[in-house]
C-alpha cells in the first residue's frame, strides 16, 4: 500500500506559518475590532480500502485521500458569545508544494468572514431573549499548550488475503436458490489527523476502522397477498478498531452461513401485526436504544449553535431508571466479556478534534442527569470543556466516545425470561418477545418518538398454543421466529417500563440514528451494554419493498428446496 | 342559488355518449365519470383589539371531474379540477366547463392505468384487488333549510366592542373576535345514474386572547369557539360576553401557572380531550384506504373481530345522525352529518368498536384487499382531493359509564398504586394531529390541573396540599403511541359533549365532530410543549393602546 510522501515537520511547518500570518494579520474593514481569537489547523490523511464481493467475485480498491480543517473563532476578550465557523477542504491526494498554503489562505479567509457574521447574529439574537435562557451564556474555553505524538500506523491488513476471504465466503450464495442480491464489502481504513492551534498546540493522532457489511435478500411467496412479494434482507454490520479483533477465514465463513440461514428462515417467518407486549432486548438492541434514546435527550441537548437553541437538560433531572448509571469512557482500551473475549474499543482516544485531552464523563448517575459531553464552547457553572468535541460537516460537536452502561439490577438470561413469562402471566398474553440487533434507528426529536428496527424478533410463548399461522404447537418458554415488527415509542415512556438488565455486558457499535440532527454519531464509538427487559413496547409494522420474484428459477433450482407453508410460488 | 340548469347540464354532460374520450392506440375505455360541484357562499368578520380588522365575503365554486378507464376490477383514475365555474345557471356555459376539465381528466386516466398496467411488472399487488366498486344509482334532491336572518351590523357592532373590552384587559396582548358563516351546496352526478344535491350550513365564532406568561415568557392563549350547523346554536351575546369574562381570568391564572415538567402520569381527559385522542389515536388509524397501504403502521389491520380495547369502550361513526343530545344541552347539530359521502354513496352507521372488539372500517367506493368490507359512505373530500375513507360523526362510549366523581376516584386509585402524589387531568382542545405511517400522535390541550391524591407537600410549588385538591399548571401536551394509550383506557365517563372541528388528512380539509365522556387513564406521557417565548414588551399594550386611544380619540366614541 502507498503511503503519504510529504513529512509530518514539513506540513506542520507550513500549517504553522500560514496560521501565524493569518491570526497576526486578518482584520475587517470598517470592524476592526474583529479579530480572530481563535485559529486552528487540521491536516487529516486517510488510506482506505475497499473489497466488495459476491458470489465469489471481488472488487478491490484503494486509495488515499486528505483533507484541511480550520476554525476560527472571533469575539469577546472574555471569549463568552463568539462567532465560529469550522471550514473543511478534501481530496488532497498529496499537498504539492504552494497548494497547501493557498488552499489554507482561502479557508481561513472564507472561515473568518463566517466567524465575524456568526458573532454579529449571536449578539443581535441575545437581545430578544427570554428571561429563563438570558441566564445561559457560552464561553470558549481557555486552554494552555498541548503537544501528544502518536507513531503513524499503516492499514494494518493484507489486501489480497482479504479478497481471498471474502470470495470464498460469498461463493456460500451461489448455491442458494432464494437470494435475489448479496455482497459482502469490507471497509477497512487509516486516519492520521495532525492538529496545530492558535494556543501552539501540537497534536498528531491516529485511527484505525474496519467495517464488514453483509448483505443477503430475497423475496416472499406468502399466500396473503399483503406480505407476498416483501424483499426480505439480512444485514449484517460489524465494526472494529484493531486488526486482531477481525474475524479468521473460518470466522467468516461460519457468519456468512448463519445469515443464509437466518434468511431461509426469515422468509418463512410469520408476519408479526402489531401489539403492546413486554420485551427483552439483546445486548444489540439494548445498546442501541439507550444510544438513541440519550443522543435524542441528554446527548442532542448538548449540541447547541447559539444560544437560543439551547434546551439542556438541568443536572439531577431524572432521564432514565434509578438502577442505570452511564459513563462516558475515553480512557477504556478494551473490554473483556464474560466469555473471555476481548475487544478493542472504537471510542478509544487521547485527545478531541479540538485538541482537548479527552476525560472520563459520568453522564447519567443512577438515572439522574451528572454530566454532559463538552466541546470548548461551553455553559459556565454547568458543565466544564471534556475533550468530547468533533468537527462534523461545518460544526463543531460535542461526540460520544465508549458509552459504558451499568445497572444495579442484574439478572441471569433465565430470570429475564422468567420475568417476561410472568408479565405475560398478569396480563393474560400469549407472548411476549424477544429482539436481536438492530438494522434501522430513527429519531424525531420534534415528536419526540422514535422508531427501531430489530434484526430479528422472537415471540416466547407462555401458554401453551397452537399458531395458526406457521400451524404449530408451541409450550411455553418456545421461541417462534417472525417478521415485519418495528418498535415504535416514546423515549421517556420506554425508560419508564424498563424493568431490570441482564448481566451479560458486551460491546456493540451503534447505527447512526436518522432524526438526530446535530449530536454526532458515527462507527467512533462503543457501548457496552447488558441486555434489558421492558414490561411494555409497542409494535407497529416494518415496511418492506414490494418487488415481484425472479421470473425464472435459480440455475440450481431443485438442489437446495426450501419447505414453506405459505408459499404458493408452485402453485 | 338557481341550480336547475348547471344541474341539468352536469346530468346531460355525464349521459352523453358524444363526451365519452377515445385515444387511438389505447385500449383502456372509459367506464365511469363523475361530477362534484361545490358551491360555497361565505361570510366572514373579523374583530381586532376594537376594530374591524377584515370583512369579506366570497363565493368560492369548485369543479372536480373524475374519469375512470378500464373496468372495475383493474382501472387507471384521472381528476382534474377548476375553480373557474360559472357564477349563473348557464346550461351551455356549464356544458362548455365541463368538457374542459373532462379532457385533461380523462388523459390522466390513461397515464395512471398504463403506470398501474407497469407496476405490475414488478408487484402483482394491484391485479388481486377490484379497483373500484359498483355501486346502484340514487337520486337525492333537498331543498336547503330557509337561511336564518343574520344581523351582521348589530354583530360588527357587538364584536368591536367586545374585542376592545378584551383588549383593555392589562395582560392581554392581542384579542380577536370571528364570525364566519358558510353556505354549501353540493352536487354529485356520475355515469351510473345517481344525481345528488345537498345543502350545508356552518357558523363559526371564535374568540381568542393572548398574554406572555410570568417568569418564562411563554405566550399563552385563551379561546372559545362555537363551531354549528344552526345558528340558534350560536349562543347570545350576553352569553359571549360572560365567556370573554371568564377567558380574561383564565389568561390571568395561565399566566401565574407554574410550569408542569415531563413525565407520565395518571390523568383524566374531559369529554373535548378524549373526542381527540379518539379521532387522532382510533379514528385516522381505521380509514380504510390506510388498511392497504404499505407504508402505513397497520395498528388495526387485519385485526376484525379481535380485542383491539378495553371491553367497555364502544366506538361508532355516524354521517346520518344530524342532532344529539349532550350533557350540557338537547338536539346539538353534528357537524360531521350529510346524507350521501363523495361518491354518491349513502352515508351509514358504522360499528368500529363493540365492547373492545374491532368490527368494521371506514370506507369509500375503493375495495380494501383481503376484506370483504363494502362501501359504507364515508369517502369523503374536500372537493378537490380524491375522496377516501374518512370520518364524520365519530362517536364514542362505555358500556359501564363512571359518574364524574367514580372518575375522580379512578384517578386517585392509580396514583396510589403508582405511589403519586398527583395525577393530572387535562380540559378543552384546540386539536391534534398524528402520525398513521410513524404511529404517534399528539394532543394539545387548553388547561391541564394537577388533581393531589394525598396530603402532601410540593417540594417544587412550596405548598402544602390535600387529597382533592386541584392546581393549574402550564407548558405541556399530551404524546404516546395508540395501542399502549389504549390499553392504558381505563374508564369512561357518563357526561358526554359534543366537540366540531375540520380533520385535515389526504382528501383534503372536511368537517367532523367527536362525541365522548370523560375518560381515565393509568398512564399518560406529557412532553414540554413546543414553547413559544417572548420577552414582555414594553410599554405594555394596553397603556399604549389608552394614551393612542386618548391622543387620537377612539372611533368608538
Amino acid at each position: 500500500m502507498t503511503r503519504f510522501k510529504t513529512r509530518l515537520e514539513d506540513l506542520v511547518d507550513m500549517m504553522r506559518n500560514e496560521l501565524k500570518r493569518n491570526i497576526e494579520g486578518l482584520r475587517m474593514p470598517y470592524y476592526k475590532d474583529l479579530a480572530p481569537k481563535y485559529i486552528s489547523y487540521s491536516f487529516v490523511r486517510t488510506d482506505e480500502l475497499i473489497v466488495n464481493s459476491d458470489v465469489g467475485s471481488v472488487d478491490c480498491k484503494q486509495h488515499e485521500h486528505a483533507l484541511i480543517g480550520t476554525e476560527v473563532r472571533v469575539g469577546r476578550d472574555d471569549c463568552k458569545m463568539m462567532g465560529y465557523d469550522y471550514d473543511f477542504h478534501g481530496n488532497f491526494a498529496e499537498p504539492a508544494e504552494g497548494s497547501l498554503d493557498v488552499a489554507l489562505w482561502l479557508m481561513t479567509d472564507g472561515a473568518f468572514k463566517q466567524a465575524a457574521s456568526d458573532y454579529l447574529e449571536r449578539k443581535k439574537g441575545k437581545l430578544f431573549l427570554s428571561s429563563k435562557k438570558k441566564s445561559k451564556e457560552l464561553v470558549f474555553s481557555v486552554e494552555g499548550v498541548h503537544e501528544y505524538h502518536e507513531d503513524e500506523l499503516d492499514i494494518g491488513l493484507d489486501a489480497a488475503e482479504w479478497c481471498r476471504n471474502l470470495a470464498g465466503a460469498t461463493t456460500l450464495f451461489k448455491e442458494h436458490e432464494r437470494l435475489t442480491d448479496s455482497s459482502i464489502e469490507l471497509n477497512a481504513r487509516n486516519t492520521a489527523r495532525y492538529f496545530i492551534n492558535s494556543e501552539g498546540s501540537k497534536i498528531l493522532t491516529n485511527g484505525r476502522f474496519y467495517q464488514i457489511d453483509m448483505t443477503a435478500e430475497g423475496v416472499t411467496h406468502h399466500k396473503n397477498r399483503k406480505f407476498r412479494g416483501d424483499t426480505v434482507g439480512v444485514y449484517k454490520t460489524m465494526y472494529f478498531s484493531d486488526p486482531a479483533d477481525l474475524p479468521s477465514n473460518e470466522e467468516l465463513i461460519g457468519i456468512t452461513r448463519e445469515c443464509l440461514d437466518t434468511l431461509d428462515a426469515l422468509l418463512i417467518a410469520p408476519v408479526q401485526e402489531p401489539l403492546d407486549r413486554p420485551a427483552i432486548f439483546d445486548q444489540e438492541f439494548s445498546a442501541q436504544l439507550l444510544y438513541t434514546v440519550l443522543a435524542s435527550t441528554v446527548l442532542n441537548a448538548c449540541c447547541f449553535s447559539s444560544v437560543s437553541e439551547m434546551t439542556l437538560p438541568e443536572t439531577g433531572e431524572k432521564v432514565l431508571p434509578d438502577f442505570l448509571s452511564v459513563k462516558d469512557r475515553p480512557d477504556m482500551v478494551t473490554f473483556t466479556d464474560r466469555s473471555g473475549k476481548t475487544v478493542h474499543l472504537n471510542g478509544r482516544r487521547k485527545y478531541d478534534h479540538q485538541g482537548m485531552p479527552c476525560l472520563p464523563i459520568d453522564l447519567i448517575t443512577e438515572g439522574k442527569v451528572s454530566g454532559f459531553p463538552c466541546t470548548r464552547e461551553y455553559i459556565k457553572g454547568m458543565q466544564e470543556p471534556n475533550g468530547h468535541a468533533i468537527y462534523g460537516g461545518d460544526n463543531v460537536v460535542p461526540c460520544m466516545t465508549n458509552m459504558v452502561i451499568s445497572s444495579k439490577n442484574e439478572d441471569s438470561g433465565d430470570q429475564l425470561v422468567e420475568k417476561l413469562l410472568g408479565i405475560c402471566d398478569e396480563k393474560g398474553y400469549d407472548y411476549g418477545f424477544f429482539m436481536s440487533g438492530v438494522t434501522e434507528a430513527n429519531i424525531d426529536n420534534e415528536e419526540n418518538f422514535y422508531t427501531l428496527t430489530p434484526r430479528l424478533t422472537y415471540r416466547i410463548w407462555a401458554k401453551e398454543a397452537y399458531d395458526e399461522d406457521s400451524d404449530t404447537h408451541f409450550k411455553r418458554g418456545d421461541r417462534q421466529l417472525v417478521r415485519g415488527a418495528q418498535i415504535v415509542g416514546n423515549p421517556d415512556t420506554t425508560m419508564t417500563n424498563l424493568v431490570s438488565t441482564g448481566d451479560d455486558y458486551s460491546v456493540t457499535v451503534p447505527h447512526e440514528a436518522s432524526g438526530v440532527s446535530r449530536f454526532h454519531q458515527g462507527i467512533d464509538s462503543s457501548v457496552i451494554c447488558p441486555s434489558t427487559l421492558v414490561s411494555r413496547v409497542e409494535l407497529k409494522r416494518e415496511f418492506y419493498p414490494k418487488t415481484r420474484p425472479p421470473l425464472l428459477p435459480h440455475p440450481s433450482y431443485g438442489k437446495n428446496k426450501v419447505e414453506d407453508k405459505n408459499d404458493d410460488s408452485d402453485k | 342559488m338557481k341550480l336547475h340548469n348547471k344541474l341539468k347540464a352536469l346530468e346531460d354532460h355525464v349521459k352523453d355518449p358524444r363526451q365519452r374520450f377515445e385515444c387511438s392506440g389505447y385500449d383502456a375505455e372509459t367506464y365511469f365519470t363523475s361530477y362534484l360541484l361545490l358551491y360555497n357562499d361565505s361570510f366572514e368578520i373579523e374583530a381586532i383589539n376594537g376594530a374591524i380588522a377584515d370583512e369579506a365575503s366570497s363565493t368560492e365554486n369548485t369543479l372536480r371531474a373524475e374519469v375512470r378507464v378500464g373496468d372495475y376490477k383493474f382501472d387507471g383514475k384521472g381528476s382534474e379540477v377548476t375553480d373557474v365555474v360559472p357564477m349563473t345557471d348557464n346550461y351551455l356555459s356549464m356544458r362548455n366547463t365541463l368538457w374542459e376539465i373532462s379532457w385533461p381528466a380523462f388523459k390522466s386516466a390513461q397515464e395512471d392505468y398504463l403506470e398501474k398496467c407497469g407496476g405490475c411488472v414488478d408487484s402483482d399487488q394491484d391485479i388481486e384487488v377490484a379497483s373500484f366498486t359498483k355501486m346502484p344509482p340514487v337520486r337525492y334532491r333537498v331543498e336547503p333549510d330557509r337561511k336564518p336572518k343574520i344581523d351582521y351590523e348589530s354583530w360588527k357592532r357587538f364584536m368591536k366592542s367586545a374585542s376592545k373590552k378584551m383588549g383593555e384587559s392589562p395582560d392581554v396582548l392581542n384579542a380577536k373576535i370571528s364570525l364566519t358563516v358558510e353556505n354549501i351546496c353540493s352536487l354529485y352526478v356520475n355515469s351510473e345514474g345517481t344525481s345528488i344535491v345537498q345543502h350545508a350550513e356552518h357558523y363559526y365564532l371564535y374568540m381568542s386572547a393572548d398574554a406572555v406568561a410570568k417568569g418564562d415568557g411563554e405566550l399563552l392563549c385563551s379561546s372559545r369557539r362555537h363551531f354549528t350547523r344552526d345558528y340558534s346554536e350560536i349562543p347570545s351575546k350576553r352569553k359571549i360576553s360572560d365567556e370573554i369574562s371568564d377567558m380574561i381570568k383564565e389568561l390571568e391564572e395561565l399566566r401565574n401557572a407554574p410550569v408542569q415538567k415531563p413525565g407520565s402520569f395518571p390523568a383524566i381527559f374531559d369529554p373535548d380531550v378524549t373526542g381527540v385522542l379518539f379521532h387522532e389515536i382510533v379514528g385516522h388509524r381505521l380509514e380504510g384506504e390506510r388498511q392497504d397501504s404499505e407504508w402505513e403502521g397497520d395498528t388495526f389491520e387485519g385485526k376484525i373481530g379481535k380485542k383491539v380495547a378495553p371491553d367497555f369502550v364502544n366506538l361508532v361513526d355516524n354521517p346520518a345522525k344530524r342532532y344529539i343530545d349532550d350533557k350540557d344541552k338537547d338536539r346539538v347539530g353534528l357537524m360531521g352529518h350529510y346524507k350521501y359521502d363523495s361518491e354518491g354513496v349513502k352515508a351509514s352507521n358504522v360499528v368500529l368498536f363493540d365492547k373492545g372488539v374491532l368490527r368494521n372500517y371506514l370506507t369509500s367506493r375503493k375495495p380494501i384487499g383481503g376484506y370483504d368490507v363494502p362501501p359504507n359512505g364515508h369517502g369523503r373530500c374536500d372537493g378537490e382531493e380524491d375522496p377516501v375513507g374518512r370520518m364524520s360523526n365519530l362517536i364514542a362510549y362505555s358500556s359501564t359509564p363512571l359518574s364524574p366523581h367514580d372518575i375522580r376516584e379512578r384517578l386517585i386509585e392509580e396514583c396510589a398504586k403508582q405511589d403519586k402524589d398527583y395525577g393530572l387531568i387535562f380540559e378543552g382542545s384546540s386539536g391534534g394531529y398524528t402520525g398513521t405511517e410513524d404511529d404517534f400522535f399528539k394532543v394539545f390541550p387548553d388547561k391541564t390541573y394537577r388533581l393531589y391524591s394525598r396530603d402532601c407537600y410540593d417540594k417544587e410549588l412550596k405548598r402544602q396540599f390535600r387529597r382533592g385538591d386541584v392546581q393549574l399548571v402550564r407548558g405541556v401536551e399530551i404524546t404516546g403511541t395508540p395501542l399502549i394509550m389504549l390499553n392504558d383506557l381505563v374508564g369512561m365517563g357518563d357526561d358526554h359533549v359534543v366537540w366540531p372541528g375540520v380533520c385535515g388528512a389526504e382528501s383534503g380539509w372536511v368537517k367532523v365532530c367527536c362525541v365522548a365522556p370523560s375518560s381515565v387513564f393509568s398512564n399518560m406521557e406529557i412532553n414540554e410543549k413546543d414553547e413559544t417565548s417572548t420577552p414582555n414588551p414594553l410599554p405594555k399594550p394596553s397603556t399604549y393602546m389608552r394614551k393612542i386611544a386618548s391622543r387620537k380619540g377612539d372611533d368608538e366614541k
